[in-house]
C-alpha cells in the first residue's frame, strides 16, 4: 500500500513539474527579463571579461569621440571609455538597488504582517505611521533624509529604503488580512499554536507569491529611483562609474556629444525592463488570477 | 458620507502635523550647527552664542517647534542661508512653473493614456492590446530623465526650431512657454501614461464583465453607448484614485526633469538648497511640496467617495 501511494506520488510530483516547466517556458517576456536580468547580474559580477578598458583611465588624446571600433559606445570628456563604464556601472546601480530592495523589504513585511495579524491599535498606530511616510512624494524624502545624512552610496540606500517601506508593509498587511480569517488559520489558532506558530508556519508560507512579486517588482523601482539620485548628484562621488552619474555629467555637452547622454540611460531602462518582464510572468505563474 | 468625510479629513491633519514634525526634526538632526554654517569661519563662541539667543535656538526644542510651527501657520518659512530672503517668497516665485509642468504632463498622459486604455480593453487579446502591453512596460521602465536628455538631443540635431531658451511665463509668450513646457513635460508624462493605459484597460475589462452591462447589451443599446456610458463612466472611478497616487510620482519627477531641462521649479530649488546646505530652503520647499501632495490625495479621496456611493457606506 504504502509504495503503491509512493509511486502514485512521483508520477504526480513528476506531472507536476512537467506542468510547471510548460508554464515556466510559455512566459517568453518574463524569460526575456531574466535573461536581462542575468545579462546585468554577469557584467556586475565580472566586469573585467567585457569590458577592454579601465573605467577610471583618462585618455587625453581621445577626449569626446564618437562612437567606433576602438571605443563601442565612444569616450566622454576626459576620455574614458563609455562602454567599459557601462560595464562597470551595473556594479553600483544592482548594489545599491539589492540592498534597497532588502533593508526595505525586511522592514516593510514586518510591519505589515505585525499590523495584519494582530490588528487593533498596533495595526493603527504601524498604519498611521506608513500613511505619514507616503505623505512625502518618495524623491523628497529620498532628498530630506540625505540632506541630513549628506550625499552617498550608503546614504541612497538608506533614504530609498525609507521611501519604500511604506509600500512593502501596505502589500505584506494587505495579503495577511486576506489569509487571516482562513480555517487553517483559525483551526491553528484554536488548537493552542503561539502567535508566532501561526505566523510562521500558516500566514507565511500563503502570502509569499504576492511578496515575491512585489519584491521582484520593487527591484525596478529601487533601480529607477537610484539612477534619479545619482542623476541628482546626491549619490556616488566621481569619478566612480555610475549610470545616473555619467548621465549628470553630459550636462552641456550632449548636444554636441550625443552618445555620452544615450549610451548608460540605455543600461538603465534595460535593466529596469528586466525586472519588470520578469516581475510580470512571476506574477502570471505564481497567480494565474491577476494576470487580467 | 459625513464621517467618511470627518474621518478622511482627521487623518488628514494628524499627517500634516506629523509631516510638519518630521521635517521640524531632521532640519536639528543635521550634522553640525546651523549657526556655524550661518558664521562661517568668522563664527567665535560669543557670537555663537548670541546668534543662538536671536535665533531663539537656546531654548527648549518643543517651544522652537511651537514658535517655528506658528510662523509656518502665517505663511512665514524663515529665511533663506544664502540669499537671506524669505523662504515662502522664493516659492511662490517658482512654484507656478511645477504646477504647470505637472498639469501638463497630467494633460499629455491622460491624452494618450485613455483611448490606448479603451481600445485594448475592447478589443481584449487582440494584436493591438497584445502589441500594447510590452510598449507599456517599456514606457513604465525608461526613466524621466532619460526620456528628457532624449528630447534634448533629439531637438537639437532635428528641430532646432523647438528649441528653448529658457522658461517664460504662458501670459508673456504662449509659444515660448509651449517650447520650454512640452518637452518636459512629456518626459514626465510618459511613465504615468503608461500606467494609466494599463489600469484604465483593466478597469474597464472588470467593469463590462458585470451585469448591469449584460443588461445594457440585452436592452439592445449600441456598443458605443454600453462602454461609452455605462462601461467607461464606472471604469473612471477607479482611473481616479490612480491619478491621485501618480501626483506623488508627478512631483517626485518634477524634480529630476527640472533638473535635466534646467527649469527653476520648486523641485530645482529644493535640490539646490540640499547640495547648498541652505537648509531652510530645503524645509521650506519639502514641506510646501508635501502638503500640497497630501492636499492632493485628499481631494481624491473625497471625490472618489463622492462618485462611489460603495466608499461612503463601509
Amino acid at each position: 500500500m504504502a509504495s503503491e501511494g509512493n509511486t502514485t506520488d512521483d508520477t504526480r510530483r513528476k506531472n507536476n513539474k512537467k506542468i510547471l516547466l510548460r508554464r515556466i517556458l510559455r512566459q517568453k517576456s518574463g524569460l526575456l527579463g531574466a535573461l536581462l536580468i542575468l545579462l546585468f547580474l554577469t557584467t556586475a559580477a565580472f566586469p573585467g571579461l567585457f569590458s577592454n578598458y579601465d573605467p577610471l583611465e583618462m585618455n587625453k588624446k581621445h577626449r569626446l569621440e564618437a562612437p567606433s571600433a576602438q571605443f563601442w559606445f565612444g569616450t566622454d570628456e576626459f576620455g574614458r571609455d563609455i562602454f567599459s563604464r557601462v560595464i562597470f556601472g551595473s556594479r553600483i546601480s544592482l548594489f545599491i538597488s539589492f540592498f534597497t530592495v532588502v533593508l526595505a523589504n525586511i522592514g516593510g513585511i514586518i510591519m505589515g504582517v505585525l499590523g495584519g495579524y494582530f490588528g487593533g491599535m498596533r495595526d493603527n498606530v504601524i498604519m498611521r505611521m506608513m500613511d505619514v511616510l507616503f505623505s512625502f512624494p518618495f524623491i523628497l524624502l529620498a532628498i530630506l533624509i540625505i540632506a541630513i545624512t549628506g550625499p552617498g552610496v550608503f546614504n541612497v540606500i538608506i533614504s530609498l529604503a525609507v521611501a519604500y517601506l511604506p509600500y512593502s508593509a501596505r502589500i505584506a498587511r494587505g495579503a495577511v488580512l486576506a489569509v487571516k480569517e482562513s480555517q487553517y488559520v483559525e483551526a491553528a489558532k484554536a488548537s493552542g499554536a503561539s502567535d508566532l506558530r501561526v505566523i510562521g508556519k500558516y500566514i507565511m508560507p500563503n502570502i509569499t507569491a504576492p511578496i515575491v512579486v512585489y519584491v521582484t517588482m520593487s527591484f525596478a523601482f529601487a533601480l529607477l529611483s537610484e539612477a534619479g539620485l545619482q542623476f541628482l548628484g546626491l549619490g556616488a562621488r566621481p569619478p566612480i562609474p555610475s549610470w545616473g552619474l555619467m548621465l549628470n555629467e553630459t550636462r552641456g555637452i550632449i548636444e554636441f556629444a550625443p552618445w555620452t547622454g544615450i549610451f548608460p540611460g540605455l543600461a538603465i531602462a534595460l535593466a529596469v525592463i528586466g525586472f519588470n518582464l520578469f516581475g510580470d510572468g512571476l506574477r502570471d505563474l505564481l497567480d494565474p488570477k491577476m494576470k487580467q | 458620507m459625513s464621517t467618511y468625510i470627518t474621518r478622511r479629513f482627521i487623518l488628514t491633519v494628524f499627517i500634516l502635523f506629523s509631516l510638519s514634525i518630521i521635517v521640524f526634526v531632521s532640519m536639528h538632526a543635521i550634522p553640525g550647527d546651523i549657526v556655524d554654517i550661518m558664521l562661517g569661519i568668522e563664527a567665535t563662541p560669543k557670537s555663537v552664542a548670541a546668534l543662538k539667543k536671536a535665533l531663539g535656538l537656546d531654548r527648549p526644542i518643543y517651544l522652537q517647534y511651537l514658535k517655528w510651527f506658528s510662523n509656518v501657520l502665517q505663511g512665514n518659512l524663515g529665511d533663506s542661508l544664502r540669499t537671506g530672503r524669505p523662504v515662502m517668497g522664493e516659492i511662490l516665485y517658482r512654484l507656478p512653473l511645477t504646477l504647470e509642468l505637472i498639469l501638463y504632463s497630467m494633460i499629455i498622459s491622460l491624452f494618450i493614456a485613455t483611448p490606448l486604455g479603451i481600445a485594448s480593453a475592447i478589443k481584449q487579446n487582440s494584436w493591438f492590446d497584445h502589441i500594447l502591453r510590452p510598449i507599456s512596460i517599456v514606457g513604465l521602465s525608461v526613466p524621466s530623465f532619460w526620456w528628457g536628455i532624449l528630447f534634448i538631443i533629439l531637438i537639437s540635431y532635428y528641430i532646432p526650431s523647438f528649441y528653448s531658451g529658457g522658461y517664460v511665463s504662458i501670459f508673456k509668450d504662449f509659444w515660448g512657454n509651449f517650447k520650454a513646457i512640452f518637452p518636459p513635460a512629456l518626459a514626465l508624462g510618459i511613465a504615468m501614461a503608461a500606467v494609466v493605459t494599463r489600469f484604465t484597460r483593466s478597469s474597464l475589462i472588470e467593469v463590462l464583465q458585470e451585469d448591469y452591462i449584460v443588461t445594457a447589451r440585452a436592452k439592445g443599446l449600441t456598443e458605443v453607448l454600453v462602454v461609452g456610458k455605462h462601461g467607461l463612466r464606472n471604469s473612471l472611478i477607479n482611473v481616479l484614485t490612480i491619478i491621485g497616487l501618480q501626483a506623488g510620482y508627478l512631483l517626485s519627477g518634477a524634480v529630476l526633469v527640472e533638473a535635466v531641462f534646467s527649469l527653476p521649479g520648486v523641485g530645482r530649488l529644493a535640490l539646490d538648497a540640499v547640495l547648498q546646505r541652505d537648509y531652510p530652503m530645503v524645509q521650506g520647499s519639502i514641506l510646501i511640496i508635501s502638503f500640497l501632495f497630501v492636499m492632493v490625495n485628499l481631494v481624491v479621496d473625497l471625490l472618489y467617495g463622492l462618485l462611489d456611493p460603495r466608499i461612503r457606506i463601509s
